[in-house]
């Protein structure tokens, strides 16, 4: 597992992230919109765990930041929930991000498809940069253009992250 | 008002644009916002060179296809802009911005007014408009981006 907040260094965005069939889901969004609990049903689906906060990216590929996983709740404050075994955990080497999905709670479960421009204005957001230079947006777009790029809006953790597989494993961008 | 006409907006060279599928992804350093622009917002601003008046640059937009709403936009984006986007800034008091509004909806070509454009300006503020009681939605995409941009 690595340690600490050292996004000085690296293009990391906020966001969860898995591996499915050796290709790497992202799911970026705020705190609260459900990154975590949608990231542990996908590794009970059969997902390899790569993080639930935070994606290191560069030219199109994502490396993993296992940590334990966090949820905030309002009542317990920001709390531990799982930490996954080490058979759960991707490979420390660079994956190709096939699926960016946007996650929000909503009041029911439904997929839809991002157009590109709006993907890359959501991940721009979600970049952790104090300057973000041409470099980093070139970074994203390619990310954004070789991905299927959808939004989920999602009730039902299980039935989301079914939703996310299906995105990711189906055909076209 | 004829000021404004006159006015040859420039674009803060500090700006970061990358194009995606004709649109236009545009990151202000100073206030590390990011926006999203639209393809007629993407072509105001490149018509923001420092070289095109207002009116020369509202001329070629409509000769290109522009419709009323992106005219207005057009026009008015770039007094929306000013503060962040532009090397000089401009300024528009609520009395130019109402007769500025009064003057558009005059010179409107009849071909278009049957479309009920409706529009809301407020003094370098919020820019709303409508069709038929709906928000147009091309040009509502980059009003809202345009927005962002308001302190």
């Amino acid at each position: 597992m690595r340690d600490g907040y050292t996004y000085q260094c690296g293009r990391y965005i906020h966001s969860a992230c898995v591996v499915l069939d050796g290709e790497a889901i992202i799911l970026p969004g705020e705190s609260g919109v459900g990154k975590t609990t949608l990231t542990l049903k996908l590794l009970g689906a059969g997902a390899k765990y790569c993080s639930d906060e935070l994606a290191e990216l560069d030219g199109g590929l994502v490396y993993p930041y296992p940590k334990p996983l966090y949820i905030r709740s309002p009542k317990l404050g920001y709390r531990r929930v799982f930490s996954p075994p080490l058979s759960w955990v991707a490979p420390l080497k660079w994956f190709r991000v096939s699926t960016v999905v946007f996650p929000r709670r909503g009041s029911k479960d439904r997929l839809r498809v991002l157009p590109k421009p709006e993907a890359l204005l959501l991940l721009g957001g979600s970049l952790l940069r104090e300057k973000v230079s041409r470099e980093d947006l070139e970074c994203l777009k390619q990310i954004v253009l070789q991905s299927k790029t959808c939004e989920l809006e999602w009730l039902d953790p299980a039935l989301g992250a079914q939703k996310i597989i299906e995105a990711s494993t189906k055909g076209g961008g | 008002m004829r000021y404004f006409f006159r006015f040859m907006p420039k674009l803060n060279s500090n700006l970061v644009f990358v194009d995606i599928e004709n649109s236009m992804i545009v990151y202000v350093p100073e206030t590390g916002r990011i926006s999203l622009l639209n393809p007629q917002a993407s072509r105001v601003l490149s018509l923001c060179d420092g070289r095109t008046p207002v009116s020369t640059a509202i001329d070629m937009f409509a000769a290109e296809g522009g419709v009323a709403a992106d005219l207005i936009l057009m026009s008015y984006s770039v007094s929306s802009l000013r503060k962040e986007l532009l090397n000089t800034p401009i300024r528009i008091t609520s009395r130019e911005s109402a007769s500025y509004n009064r003057r558009f909806f005059r010179f409107f070509p009849d071909s278009i007014k049957p479309c009920k454009h409706v529009l809301e300006l407020q003094s370098g503020a919020a820019v709303r408009t409508y069709f038929d009681g709906r928000l147009i939605c091309t040009a509502n995409t980059a009003l809202q981006s345009l927005r962002m941009f308001e302190s």
